[in-house]
């Protein structure tokens, strides 16, 4: 018996495990149908052909360079989708189908944008014969699977108001789930959801009170500031079928940095949110980050998964919040198990009843300058975590950082930002987090940022982007590093994997170039 | 929300105070304004006015497409400045934020959809008060054109990021206690000296914040991407049963790494998990420096390190 062959049966073996104790679906093997690869946001394959023990073995199958106009629309930010063998990839205004097999174009979507920030469109969402992404200029767009033409369009934000859209659609039921960005002026955020079939608006959720008396106004000096408050819905969102809840991020409250007009708390910015997919309302709400003057919007993924508290089996959501912050909760009632710190901050006085972080008021933005960490970049970012059922262990590429803000407007009724943090000194890591205790199991330093999201598998890895420009492998149980391959570009989107004709294939994309690695020796 | 607050006394930044409709009288009220919207404009006109295209603009590269924002005219704008203090200023207030008895025009859909009155026409047509008590549906296109670009600049101030006008006077320390930290908890002269390496620190920088932002983040990635200059981090690479390598760090991962030796040559290597990679960053104290200072430490450093012209 050879070695990886032993390693295969050992990781089986690991998985039956997994399984029986997580009643959780996996993820389809053979496609990549949603943005996180199916509703839960792990981003966790059971696919474990390629593995720790053969990983060296990884090679290029293929690499496509996509040929659009440049700038945000040649730069892969994007989570590919994968159905049928078509790999289906949009960047911003662009829309492709690529053979998943050969990586040889099939066609090309060009939406002609009317203005708008680009700043990387993060991926489509796909039903039946129909996919749907959000473009710069505020419009919710599905192109027919096979042929890319034109559907319908939908416009779901003003663009005079200094909204952009570029947030992955997500399909639950029969609803297209999409949210909106936007922070240059004080507005407010919503989530949409629309018909998959006809495009028309099911129903919007503001994440801000909209008028006096709304859930969580009390939380908002008056109805002008809660309605223009922020809150925007940039991260795609996940999804428990079996408690039909939806779970959104939300970023932060408006004026950004100062906030002399908005006393309270600010809900439901920098919050995770549980919603009706039907209805749309609220079933509940943690606040990660109550009253923010630091601009970390709490826009990210919000990770389901099932797990053992106390010797119980629990349906739990876990974040690692920009804010440095990481909380596991219980998903159907949304009360707190475990509140904590990925990394060192010093911007909190520990945490209230609820499990929420209490803000240290000597840490808001000042004129002459608060020294406080993380930075406005935050401890994490947009970039997807990964939960490994296999492992269990939560994994994200955190930044232990400073900055200093500086409040710019002392008036008592600012706009905007009116302020900024300035300067940046940071050290940064993937790190494995026990979401039992949310204590770091292990930590790699990286020699430089790591802005990247990340995968696992059951081939007990992890895969990342990597400072120097590398995609990277390390053992998902140790944090060793195993393998890597430099990219001319970097890596710029989040890995994923599937198996077609029995071939496990790693994508990755990196700048305007889509690569398949593939585990070609069998 | 809306109160009298007493602007901070000992900063220079661009406060307009708030102020109380009811305590002064009309006239004094307008010329008030008008001098202080002028005031503003001024402030404001020391750094590069944006336009609407441009605030959208703000990182470079991210806006596409045929871009119908209204481009502001300042000339335009000035003309409307003038009839906003006329005609508006009393209940929107000087910066065309709100007041207790009028709305925000600044978050106004009929201001961010309109194009050179194209909204505010139409609105006005209506009735609208007017300080004149003239009708307002007889403002001329042009005079509505006007008052837009006008109110598209306030649009514009509120999208910047950067202080609005006169600088930040961030000088708010303590120079004795500066000077205690420096020789004392701060351990700074271990590195530093005030007749050395830090003489004439005071002048060195343009403003204060580029003081302060050298104090913390001395690799220069603050304001301007200037830092001072520093010494590079060396590396010293030692391969199982091989020599120690010196050099500076030009490149290092998880599987490779560069450096340059004292004779300027690249050498590149293999790391493994048993190759031994010392980092010997110049810096280190500084870094280390940002987990013990408080923001009082900072400011008296900021302080005490002006007044060593």
């Amino acid at each position: 018996m050879n070695r990886p062959r032993n390693a295969a049966s050992a990781l089986s073996l690991l998985l039956l495990l997994a399984s029986a104790i997580y009643a959780q679906p996996p993820m389809p093997t053979d496609s990549w149908p949603t943005y996180n690869g199916d509703f839960s946001g792990r981003r966790f394959s059971p696919l474990a052909k390629i593995n720790a023990t053969n990983i060296k073995s990884l090679t290029l199958s293929w690499a496509w360079r996509l040929n659009a106009s440049g700038g945000s629309s040649s730069n892969i930010r994007s989570t590919p989708l994968m159905m049928d063998g078509v790999i289906y990839l949009s960047t911003e205004d662009n829309a492709f189908a690529v053979d998943a097999r050969t990586g040889r174009e099939i066609w090309h979507y060009v939406w002609a944008s009317s203005g708008g920030r680009h700043n990387g469109n993060k991926g489509m969402a796909m039903f039946g014969n129909f996919l749907y992404f959000e473009t710069g200029d505020c419009h919710l767009v599905s192109l027919g699977k096979d042929d890319g033409k034109l559907r319908w369009s939908k416009t779901i934000c003003d663009l005079d108001q200094f909204y952009f859209a570029s947030v992955a659609p997500v399909v639950v039921g029969n609803h297209v789930i999409a949210g909106v960005s936007g922070d240059d002026t004080d507005v407010g955020g919503y989530l949409e959801s629309h018909d998959p079939e006809t495009g028309e608006l099911q129903w919007r959720f503001y994440t801000v009170p909209q008028k006096k008396g709304d859930a969580g106004s009390e939380t908002w000096p008056n109805e002008d500031m809660s309605s223009h408050g922020g809150g925007m819905t940039w991260v795609p969102i996940t999804y428990d079928p079996d408690l039909k809840l939806i779970y959104v991020t939300t970023g932060n409250p408006q004026p950004v940095i100062a906030y002399a007009n908005r006393k309270g708390d600010n809900l439901y910015t920098c919050s995770l949110v549980a919603l009706n997919a039907d209805t749309g309302k609220m079933a509940w709400a943690f606040q990660t980050s109550p009253h923010d003057t630091h601009d970390w919007d709490s826009t990210q993924t919000a990770v389901l998964f099932d797990g053992e508290i106390s010797g119980q089996p629990r349906k739990l959501v876990a974040q690692a919040a920009r804010n440095g912050k990481f909380f596991v909760l219980d998903r159907v009632t949304g009360k707190a198990i475990v509140s904590t710190e990925f990394v060192k901050t010093n911007w909190s006085l520990g945490f209230d009843a609820k499990g929420q972080p209490i803000p240290d008021p000597a840490k808001n933005p000042s004129l002459a300058g608060t020294l406080v960490s993380p930075n406005s970049g935050g401890s994490t970012n947009w970039f997807p975590p990964t939960f490994s059922p296999a492992t269990g262990l939560f994994y994200v590429n955190a930044s232990r950082n400073y900055g200093e803000f500086y409040l710019y407007d002392a008036t008592d009724n600012p706009q905007g930002w009116a302020g900024n943090s300035q300067g940046s000194w940071s050290e940064n890591m993937l790190e494995a987090l026990d979401y039992k205790t949310g204590k770091v199991k292990w930590s790699h330093k990286w020699e430089g940022g790591a802005s990247y999201g990340l995968l696992s598998t059951a081939g007990n890895l992890i895969f990342t982007g990597a400072p120097g420009g590398s995609i990277e492998a390390l053992n998902a149980t140790t944090g060793d590093p195993l393998w890597h391959a430099r990219l001319p570009s970097g890596v710029s989107n989040s890995p994923v994997t599937w198996e077609l004709d029995g071939t496990q294939y790693l994508l990755v994309g990196g700048g305007d170039t889509l690569y398949a690695f593939a585990m070609l020796a069998k | 929300m809306r109160r009298d607050h007493p602007a901070e006394p000992t900063h220079r930044i661009y406060c307009p105070k708030r102020f109380s409709v009811k305590r002064i009288s009309g006239n004094r009220i307008r010329a008030t304004l008008l001098a202080g919207i002028f005031l503003a404009a001024g402030a404001l006109a020391q750094t590069p006015r944006p336009t609407a295209a441009s605030g959208a603009q703000r990182t470079s590269g991210d806006s596409v497409g045929p871009y119908n924002k209204q481009i502001v005219d300042p000339v335009a704008a000035d003309r409307g400045r003038h009839l906003y203090a006329t005609e508006c200023v009393e209940c929107h207030g000087p910066t065309a934020r709100g007041t207790d008895t009028a709305p925000n025009l600044v978050r106004s859909n009929v201001v961010m959809h309109d194009r050179t009155g194209s909204e505010l026409g139409p609105f006005m047509k209506k009735g609208h008060p007017l300080q004149s008590k003239t009708s307002s549906a007889a403002l001329t296109a042009e005079q509505l054109s006007d008052l837009s670009h006008f109110l598209k600049q306030r649009v514009d101030d509120a999208l910047k990021r950067q202080p609005m006008g006169d600088h930040i006077n961030i000088i708010t320390g303590d120079a004795a206690a500066g000077k205690a930290y420096f020789e004392g908890a701060g351990k700074c002269t271990g590195c530093h000296s005030l007749t050395g390496n830090l003489a004439g620190i005071g002048s060195r920088f343009a403003e204060p914040v580029d003081l302060q932002q050298a104090i913390l983040f001395p690799t220069g990635r603050g304001r301007g991407g200037r830092g001072p200059s520093t010494a590079p981090v060396m590396l010293t690479v030692t391969q199982p049963g091989g020599q120690p390598m010196k050099g500076e760090l030009v490149f290092l991962d998880d599987f490779n790494g560069q450096l340059r030796d004292s004779a300027g040559k690249l050498h590149t290597f293999t790391r493994t998990p048993t190759t031994k990679v010392e980092k010997t960053d110049p810096l280190a104290e500084h870094h280390a420096l940002l987990d013990r200072l408080t923001d009082k430490n900072v400011h008296d450093l900021v302080m005490y390190l002006e007044t060593v012209k």
